[in-house]
């Protein structure tokens, strides 16, 4: 990706450059599918670098930066270029900026091109410098390396009907010639006739995504729920954080029964740092958004003053059984905000949390809304979270007919016998005593009815049926299976489907990012994933490899997931490095004909 | 013949004795006399047993190693123990895992695991993690109710 410079040398030398009136945007399309054949964030790098160098190339500029300002999701500086290189870093923390301040700002108000001389003027046009008014909140470096060696700059709206859902901002470094009207025409056709369909595409990109981290965020929650697993919360805020404007945020998990005696798990982040903390008793006040109670079934917006926000500041600092350390975390977090959206979670009278999205920004409450795919993301999650809230009431239930119920029972049998053994001859006493056991067995029955079950899975039908299906979810990707002959016909592994999934979804999950990493180095290459199915003593083994590369890893939990459940299914899970390969053994049974076509 | 057993039941631990009012604790507490009284009563002559109690499953290691019992009695729902760890649904798991772990390191320990009104996957999910036998549990605090435990204690130390 490097950038043809001869234009900006000849500028930089001073020689004449004749302006060029169109902007050769068959160069970006050309290298367009090249780009986006990764499908992870790379590819909208690679997208914004591209589109940027094109715009620095024709119109001699020296630094290009691209602001995604979409309602209803991320607001943010998607890509910084420098002397024809990437500057922004992931690390940055440079996501952030206000779209209705500085210069960006004046463009989204006026929606038209703002073309600047100096943007380190103290006056711009007889108003105050909108920049300078901002320039002291700016990171140090931002501001060094970015806006200290530039004077002239453009700043370019592109717009999608009447929205401007995107700004980018050229400059050129002090002592070259500013930027004027001859400069600023290609640039408005190129938007005008362009810049919607790219940044479209760009967000898009982003879009789809986030979508495939949300689906297998909810496939994780939904596994969670049905194997009585506890659900990790952090995991499932995931979503917000990449998917929302929010840099702050807190999502409140209410479990249990009652309003008295709910605990409250919070998961709270500040841009890349997030914790989980219990609260094993919290009462939420009568008119929170926590509270069903309350009737609040929208999406509460306030900023940083105001009466909510302030009451859970105070539960936070006289909250006694918090760690110094989180209490800290949570403080200086409502410190920071100064906009919110809150969306509670409420569904059938049950109040199941609220997720709270924020902003260190001012004003900022239309940027925090959620966009129709988040919406839904959180509409599903809350039905997990009812599903789970359901499955906790009924076991509780069944718990409750177990011990005391069956306990009362027996201790009335108990005393009639030592009272009066002769009652217990009597029909009428014996038949309500045991219509009272039905009644209470069944019931108990009834109560375990959503338990997670092991049954036999036919370990070789499951995995064609699983493979068939990512074929499809991942056309790209070649996956293969091979049965050995010694493999018998009806081998059954002791499992549920829950299990199944969650090990070879990792492992998906796993080649997936090995394959990316080998691809991001030669993109030529195709994934190849390949299964074997063999039978080991007597053990099931599936032996499970990709031709993708080493790659750091993200989170690190997969591993201990997947040797946990095959410690729980009695079987053992093999890593091998060199090649990279992992390797499932199952304990398995022979069953019967007669048994094998009942199942099926 | 002397018979130790080591038994393993929720309603000794501190968790559930603190969370369950005097009324319930009664009931539970009278059907654990009324076994000791079947077990301990003298009635048949040459067996001798001792009951050890415990509500801390998660120490059966210690607990199996200092007591050297001859048989296990083992609860199979631990649901005070699950709700501390933030899963009640755990309740089977917490002895379900025990009885693997029992079994793997003592291969030859009887253990009877018991429940009240159980169902045939429960058994089944029992056997699989190594149970010796599954028993009803009969929440009558009657010492006859617990005669047929006795016999069959008695019986699996014969077959030792």
């Amino acid at each position: 990706m490097e950038r043809h410079t001869n234009e900006n040398e000849a500028r930089t030398r001073g020689d004449l450059v004749a302006p060029q009136n169109v902007i050769p945007a068959e160069r970006f399309f050309k290298k367009l599918p090249e780009l986006a054949i990764v499908g992870d964030e790379q590819s909208v790098d690679r997208i914004a670098y591209e589109l940027l160098n094109l715009l620095l190339d024709s119109t001699g500029a020296d630094i290009g930066q691209i602001n995604l300002l979409p309602r209803g999701g991320r607001v943010e500086k998607v890509c910084i270029v420098k002397d024809g290189k990437p500057w922004l870093g992931a690390d940055m923390g440079l996501l952030l900026y206000n779209p209705s301040k500085g210069f960006s700002g004046r463009v989204t108000s006026t929606g038209k091109t703002l073309v600047v001389e100096d943007i380190w003027a103290e006056v711009d046009k007889k108003e105050p410098n909108p920049f300078l008014e901002i320039s002291g909140f700016m990171d140090r470096r931002y501001l060094e390396e970015i806006k200290k060696p530039v004077a002239s700059s453009m700043f370019l709206p592109i717009k999608r009907n009447n929205e401007i859902f995107c700004t980018i901002e050229l400059s050129r470094y002090r002592g070259k010639a500013p930027f004027n009207s001859a400069d600023q025409a290609p640039l408005d056709d190129f938007a005008a006739q362009y810049g919607s369909v790219i940044i479209n595409y760009l967000l898009d990109t982003k879009n789809r995504i986030a979508l495939n981290t949300a689906y297998y965020k909810l496939n994780n929650i939904s596994r969670l729920v049905a194997s009585n697993g506890k659900i990790d919360y952090t995991d499932a805020v995931a979503a917000y954080r990449t998917l929302s404007a929010a840099d702050l945020g807190f999502a409140f998990f209410r479990r249990g029964e009652g309003y008295a005696c709910h605990a409250l798990y919070l998961v709270a982040w500040c841009r890349e740092e997030i914790r989980e903390i219990c609260f094993p008793e919290f009462k939420p006040s009568e008119d929170s958004v926590l509270c069903n109670s309350s009737e609040i079934s929208y999406p509460v917006e306030g900023n940083w003053n105001c009466r909510r926000l302030q009451r859970f500041r105070n539960r936070i600092v006289t909250h006694t059984g918090i760690k110094t350390k989180d209490q800290q975390f949570l403080l200086g977090i409502i410190d920071k905000i100064r906009s919110y959206v809150v969306y509670p979670l409420h569904m059938l009278n049950q109040d199941l949390g609220a997720i709270h999205l924020a902003s260190s920004r001012n004003d900022f409450c239309e940027y925090l809304h959620m966009s129709p795919f988040l919406s839904l993301y959180n509409a599903l999650l809350k039905s997990f979270l009812l599903n789970e809230r359901v499955v906790d009431l009924l076991s509780q239930v069944s718990l409750k007919i177990h011990n005391p119920g069956f306990y009362c029972l027996g201790g009335l049998k108990t005393a009639l016998m030592q009272e009066n053994r002769e009652l217990l001859s009597n029909a009428k006493i014996i038949g309500a005593l045991n219509c009272l056991d039905d009644l209470l067995t069944e019931l108990h029955e009834k109560g375990k009815i959503l338990i997670c079950r092991t049954r036999s899975i036919h370990l070789q039908k499951w995995l064609r049926a699983w493979i068939n299906q990512k074929r499809s979810h991942q056309p790209s990707i070649e996956i293969s299976m091979i049965v050995t002959p010694a493999v018998p016909q009806n081998c059954h592994v002791r499992a549920n489907y829950e299990h199944l999934e969650t090990l070879f979804e990792n492992l998906l999950a796993n080649s997936m990012r090995a394959i990316a990493e080998r691809q991001s180095h030669d993109r030529k290459v195709v994934g190849k994933i390949d299964l074997t199915l063999s039978k080991n003593g007597n053990e099931l083994e599936v032996r499970f490899q990709d031709n993708g590369h080493s790659y750091s890893t993200v989170s690190g939990r997969g591993t201990p997931q997947m040797q946990a459940i095959m410690q729980e299914l009695n079987g053992s899970f093999i890593r091998e490095k060199q090649p990279y390969c992992v390797h499932l053994r199952f304990p398995y049974k022979i069953k019967e004909d007669q048994e094998v076509h009942r199942e099926d | 013949m002397k018979i130790k057993v080591l038994f393993f039941d929720d309603i000794f631990s501190d968790m559930f004795r603190k969370t369950h009012d005097g009324e319930q604790l009664a009931f539970d507490d009278a059907w654990f006399d009324s076994i000791e009284r079947e077990l301990t009563n003298g009635q048949i002559k040459g067996i001798d047993f001792e009951i050890v109690k415990s509500g801390e499953i998660e120490l059966w290691p210690y607990l199996i190693e200092r007591a050297e019992p001859d048989l296990v009695l083992l609860d199979l729902y631990w649901y005070e123990q699950a709700k501390q760890q933030g899963g009640e649904c755990r309740a089977i798991d917490i002895s379900l895992e025990a009885l693997k772990g029992i079994r793997k390191r003592y291969p030859d320990l009887p253990v009877i695991q018991y429940s009240v009104k159980p169902d045939r996957e429960t058994m089944d999910q029992s056997y699989e993690a190594g149970a010796t036998f599954f028993l009803e549990k009969v929440p009558l605090a009657v010492p006859e109710a617990h005669s047929a435990l006795k016999y069959l204690m008695i019986y699996l130390m014969r077959s030792k």
